[in-house]
């Protein structure tokens, strides 16, 4: 049984239809990237399996439970948890406060917490700005507290949005060692990203999604070179 | 905690006062005084920390003071305001479960026109609610009774509601004003915690209702007007919404303003509007946000503890 299995996805706007039945699946384990161009239905895929928009048709199991319909917070207690694009901190709380938000149980923080958030901000490299508030912070920065605050969730499956996206040369090295680092620790991840060399480093499996459909699955070098994928970023016909 | 000792130092002071003004009618302002206080400190656990602007706080009031005035004589006090905080609760429920879910500005503009609906129940139930003559009742206490009954009041709202603001609760409403999406991908029920602060808000702004129709004597369908909500808003935004304290020092504040203009009647609109858009213009963040010393992050509750 895969960890997340999604079939038939389907998934309409108005008049567009943003995925026409996407099925995949990812073993857990795994690092499986997600490409296509813009408007292939990327970021729908990622808000229909975390439980922001609700689909048309399909279904999205997680350990063989069917979440699709959960809301959003639920699917991250099923063990399911995403970052977002553009990151959105909480921007008048502190670094250290964005994970105590997640953390699950009720009552005071006890000794565990405070060592657990601060062994997450270790692992992100942001233990020195643990009560800076999350406004100060560099594009590099927010982008890893986005994962933190992700990680703080103690998922069983990472959804990255473009995590490399407006990062220049000097953070993406740190930012593609804490997911190579992630993934070794066995974590589950699923990237969305357009930086090919970042992904290709990053992952043994990709999908290509166009209009809402998959046009290609495998391993990254033969994508990138697949005809449909090339057809559909350059638009030859 | 520092904010708090001095909350507790000036409700001491304020204890002093009929010492040294004794006259009744000094005790009625400071009476209205400290239920605003109350009114304001809970609409601030709304829409300062849960960032849910909250346009009829007079719901709540008048659902209390209605609650109270109509168990008055029928019950023990105590149990009337019981009833006021429970009404006002499940008014909080009965709006807010199925409205909580919609997007921000839609759940304020219910806010804005639940008190009118509920106006209109008041007429259209005249036989229990007396209608526009509305109820008259016996205060379960004389003014002086009334004015310490009152700054307990004040002063429990402001304490509780306060260190609930500086715990987990309010960490969360706060993440959840800064943005909602982000803490539902962050696994918060973003719901339930609107929910709760809906109904702790409803809850402590209601057993205020209830100490309203005693110290006035009489509950009119007035208690529900916008005059209320906007002064009660007034006062959270001069005073600095999301610390609890900041509109407790506003409802002080514009009380006594508004009582320094008992002249002029109907310039107190014009009043608190120009008290409002001087805030918004200089003081965007109240009286508490020119007070604090610099832009100091909302540390997690782990730190808070040991501050």
């Amino acid at each position: 049984m895969a960890l997340l299995e999604v079939n038939g996805l389907t998934k309409r706007f108005r008049g567009v239809t943003a995925l026409d039945g996407v099925s995949l699946q990812v073993e857990a384990g795994e690092a499986v990237g997600i490409m296509g161009p813009n408007g292939a239905g990327k970021t729908t895929l990622y808000n229909v399996v975390s439980g922001f928009v609700a689909a048309d048709a399909g279904s999205v199991r997680l350990r063989g439970e069917e979440i699709a319909g959960l809301s959003p917070n639920r699917v991250v207690a099923k063990g399911l948890a995403r970052t977002f694009q553009v990151p959105r901190p909480f921007r008048r709380l502190s670094v250290a406060a964005h994970l105590e938000v997640v953390r699950p149980a009720g009552g005071a923080p006890t000794d565990r917490d405070r060592t657990a958030t601060e062994a997450v901000l270790a692992l992100v490299g942001l233990g020195g700005k643990a009560n800076e508030a999350a406004g100060t912070l560099s594009q590099g920065e927010l982008k890893r507290l986005e994962v933190a605050r992700a990680l703080a969730a103690r998922p069983s499956l990472l959804l990255l949005d473009e995590p490399f996206a407006g990062l220049g040369p000097a953070e993406i090295p740190g930012l593609s060692a804490l997911l190579r680092r992630l993934h070794g620790e066995g974590m589950t991840l699923l990237i969305v990203e357009h930086k090919l060399r970042e992904l290709m480093a990053l992952v043994q499996r990709v999908v290509v999604l166009d209009y809402g459909c998959v046009i290609a699955q495998g391993p990254p070098e033969g994508v990138v070179r697949d005809p449909r994928v090339l057809a559909a970023y350059l638009g030859t016909t | 905690m520092r904010a708090e000792a001095g909350v507790v130092a000036a409700a001491a002071l304020l204890a002093l006062a009929p010492l040294a003004l004794g006259n009744p009618y000094v005790l009625l302002i400071l009476i209205l005084a400290n239920l605003y206080v109350g009114f304001a400190a809970s609409w601030d656990i709304l829409a300062g920390y849960a960032g849910q602007f909250n346009f009829g706080q007079a719901l709540f009031v008048g659902a209390g003071a209605y609650a109270a005035g109509f168990l008055a004589g029928r019950l023990p006090a105590v149990l009337g305001l019981a009833a006021a905080a429970l009404v006002a609760a499940g008014l909080a429920l009965l709006i807010g479960l199925p409205c909580l879910r919609l997007r921000h500005a839609y759940l304020s503009l219910v806010t804005l026109v639940a008190p009118l609906i509920l106006e209109r129940l008041v007429f259209t139930f005249r036989g229990i609610t007396g209608g526009e003559y509305g109820i008259t009742l016996e205060p379960f206490a004389g003014r002086l009774g009334l004015f310490y009954i009152t700054l307990a009041y004040a002063l429990g709202t402001v304490l509780i509601l306060h260190r609930l603001g500086r715990g987990r609760l309010g960490l969360t409403l706060l993440a959840i004003r800064e943005d909602d999406v982000a803490a539902q991908a962050a696994g918060v029920a973003i719901v339930r915690y609107k929910l709760a602060a809906f109904v702790l808000c409803a809850a402590f702004a209601g057993v205020g209702g209830g100490l309203y129709a005693h110290a006035l004597g009489a509950v009119a369908p007035v208690a529900f007007s916008l005059d209320v909500s906007f002064a009660i808003i007034a006062m959270g935004a001069v005073g600095g919404m999301g610390t609890i304290i900041g509109p407790a020092l506003g409802a002080y504040g514009l009380t006594l303003a508004g009582e320094s203009l008992r002249g002029v009647e109907h310039a107190r609109g014009i009043l608190y509007a120009a008290i409002l858009l001087a805030a918004v213009l200089f003081l965007p963040d109240g009286i508490m946000g020119a007070l604090a010393a610099r832009r100091t992050a909302v540390q997690a509750t782990a730190v808070k503890a040991s501050a």
